[in-house]
């Protein structure tokens, strides 16, 4: 089962230490393989420092693609989350 | 070890760096972490001792996250806020396959030991991180070599805390600089001082020292290189001078130096406690000037009656990402909530945009003192500055708080800085959340401006605090930073002079108090001034307290105020000072002595 959803960071300060620490927390509850796509760039959702050095901006979108039989429960939690601006702000 | 002790001859030398916490330690060196030099870095004599390098790298992980979980939970349970997530994103990156594959794979495939398998990943990432646009993000790369750091510990199989263990005694820290992780492990009660390579005024190991009264010198460069742990080592954090090594004869004197900082302290100690009260009665309010929680147990102790002015930027500063509510309000709570101090005074974020990760890109300001900074910049970026204003009314619920808004300049601010605050006010209330009953709202004058409609900011507020610091540099027109104009910056200056009576007096019309919270407020010979234009508080870096004290104790309102009438009659800054120091020398001889040594 794969999924797949494009998302904005509603987070002033976009993808950082924080955000991506707490993206990886929710990533790693699943058993779905999670990637983030960004500017034809993609990378490992449970890696922090994929994540980090991706470089997503406030503003910048994602594309979130989950492959596993939870995957969309994956996806929901993890929309849930940036949605949520990760608990900031 | 036997060539490393004849190695060590003794060779006396000095160092210099910025002197962060005052007094002077004497003691023996512990280079904290001391990895660089042990790493041994060698390929694997056989193919076959591949898979067992594999495990102890795997075992090394694992030991490096137990700790950091504990290292969490004691933090946790010390209720400190601000490196936990810190903690997490080290956790993850230890968690992180793509890194601790790709340092796998040099094992195999290049038959390295593990340390210099992590070695080339650290190396790797240092690149990927350094080609990143975004400055914030590129600097995370020192959470990575903070993770191989600890790993690389752990496969040198180093006890940590070895130094604490042996019971040692009066060790002085030497290290390349101190998270709060480093210190969240150390036996403080251990340690005499610090002498690091980096760091500055506001760096963790600086507020860690000043907090624990520990003497520590920072910025020394190289330190790390030129001692080893158990050299004979001076740290001197009131010249922030580091002499390793010492002869006898300096030894001697720099245990002088200390016997006579340490009774001067405790004399001054003991008189710290009383109350700022005239021989004829006048009592004047002594506040501290603070940054971080940890301070406060100083400033108790150096006699704070109250927190004049607790400074909110750090919240801000010392991390990336913007601070929650829940950040602001429990940092606020906890100082409010100190039962020896009267009230705190939180002062609003006094920052421009350069320092929100946010704006990071926009325009530079060619003159960012006078840019889009405190009360501006808070008046354009409502949410920001109510998420503060939200955390400042929900912690005066659990103590007596003040709210002062920095940089006023108009009438027109000082009310939309108001109505921001009544607003905020609305919401919780609505929300149903416990707030302060009322809060007493303060301007800062520090602005010319603000000085000339003194009387018509006085009907808005409860109390004025003037900003000495930037008072008189807006007004006199001079730079701080620029170090051709220093002759120029004088509190002295008549127009300063005059510059603070009007406010004094403007305020004490309209029947409002008047506090004074920049260095000018600490400077010994400017006590009697102070006193004799009435002010109601003076507020201070805590060392400076116990003399301000002393010296109000030992004198009269009514002497004060000829003094200041004196002072006002000379026509430049140069016989205004002569004329006060001379009068201080002869009135306080013991006290202002002191000062030339």
């Amino acid at each position: 089962m794969t999924e797949t959803r494009t998302l904005k960071l509603k987070n002033k300060l976009g993808m950082h230490a924080r955000s991506a620490a707490a993206f990886v927390k929710v990533a790693l509850q699943f058993k779905a393989k999670i990637y983030i796509e960004r500017d034809g760039q993609t990378v490992n959702g449970d890696s922090i420092l994929d994540i980090l050095t991706l470089g997503c901006p406030y503003g910048g979108l994602l594309t979130i693609k989950a492959e596993g039989v939870d995957a969309s429960m994956a996806i929901e939690e993890l929309e849930k989350l940036i949605e949520n601006k990760f608990g900031e702000d | 070890m036997k060539a490393d002790q004849t190695d060590k001859t003794d060779k006396t030398f000095i160092l210099k760096g910025v002197g962060v916490s005052p007094g002077v330690a004497i003691g023996r060196v512990y280079r904290f972490d001391p990895l660089d030099s042990k790493i041994a870095f060698y390929k694997l004599k056989d193919v076959s001792l591949i898979p067992q390098e594999v495990l102890r790298f795997k075992k090394a992980l694992k030991e490096s996250e137990l700790q950091l979980l504990e290292i969490q939970n004691n933090l946790k349970k010390a209720k400190v806020t601000e490196p936990l997530y810190v903690i997490d994103v080290h956790i993850l990156i230890l968690k992180d396959k793509i890194f601790t594959n790709r340092t796998i794979k040099y094992i195999r495939r290049l038959g390295v030991n593990a340390e210099w398998a992590l070695r080339m990943t650290l190396d790797h990432y240092k690149q990927i991180f350094e080609g990143v646009e975004d400055a914030y993000i590129s600097s995370r790369v020192s959470d990575v070599q903070y993770v191989v750091q600890r790993v690389l510990r752990n496969l040198s199989g180093e006890k940590q805390e070895n130094v604490w263990e042996t019971g040692q005694d009066g060790v002085i820290i030497v290290s390349h600089d101190l998270s709060p992780a480093d210190t969240a492990q150390m036996k403080l009660d251990k340690i005499f001082g610090f002498a690091t390579d980096s760091g500055g005024r506001t760096s963790h190991t600086a507020i860690v020292a000043r907090s624990m009264e520990l003497p520590a010198v920072v910025g020394l460069d190289n330190i790390t290189r030129s001692v080893r742990t158990g050299d004979e080592i001076i740290v001197d954090g009131t010249s922030g001078l580091v002499v390793i090594n010492p002869y006898t004869d300096m030894l001697k004197r720099y245990e002088e130096k200390k016997r006579h900082y340490d009774t001067a302290k405790d004399e001054y100690l003991k008189y710290a406690k009383l109350p700022a009260v005239t021989l004829d009665n006048y009592h004047i309010q002594i506040g501290c000037n603070i940054e971080f929680i940890e301070e406060i147990p100083s400033a108790i102790v150096h006699g704070a009656e109250n927190i004049g002015l607790y400074r909110t930027e750090f919240l801000y500063i010392y991390r990336d990402e913007l601070p929650t509510e829940e950040d602001h309000f429990n940092n606020y709570r906890q100082v409010v909530t100190e039962k020896n101090l009267s009230w705190s005074t939180i002062r609003t974020f006094d920052l421009g945009g350069d320092k929100f990760p946010n704006y990071q890109k926009q325009s530079k300001e060619l003159n960012p003192q006078m840019g889009l900074r405190a009360i501006r910049f808070c008046l354009k970026e409502v949410e920001i500055f109510k998420t503060q204003l939200r955390a400042i009314w929900r912690a005066g619920a659990f103590g007596k708080t003040k709210i002062l808004f920095p940089m006023i300049s108009s009438v027109e601010e000082i009310r939309e800085a108001k109505k921001l605050l009544e607003e905020t006010r609305q919401e919780l209330l609505a929300q149903g959340v416990k707030i302060a009953l009322e809060m007493e709202i303060g301007a800062m004058i520090e602005v010319p401006a603000a000085v000339v409609i003194a009387d018509k900011l006085a009907r808005e507020v409860d109390f004025f605090s003037i900003g000495t610091n930037d008072l008189i540099q807006y007004s006199l027109a001079i730079d701080r930073a620029n170090e051709r104009l220093t002759y120029l910056y004088e509190p002295l200056h008549p127009a300063v002079l005059r510059l603070i009576k009007r406010v004094v007096d403007m305020a004490h019309d309209a029947k409002i108090r008047t506090a004074m919270c920049g260095e000018m407020a600490g400077d010994p010979l400017c006590a009697l001034i102070l006193l004799g234009m009435e002010l109601d508080e003076l507020s201070m870096n805590h060392l400076a307290i116990p003399r301000i004290k002393k010296i109000i104790r030992e004198s009269t309102i009514k002497e004060s105020k000829i003094l200041l009438e004196k002072a006002l009659t000379f026509n430049t800054a140069s016989e205004v000072r002569a004329y006060v120091v001379d009068y201080m020398m002869g009135r306080f001889p013991d006290e202002f002595q002191k000062e030339e040594d």
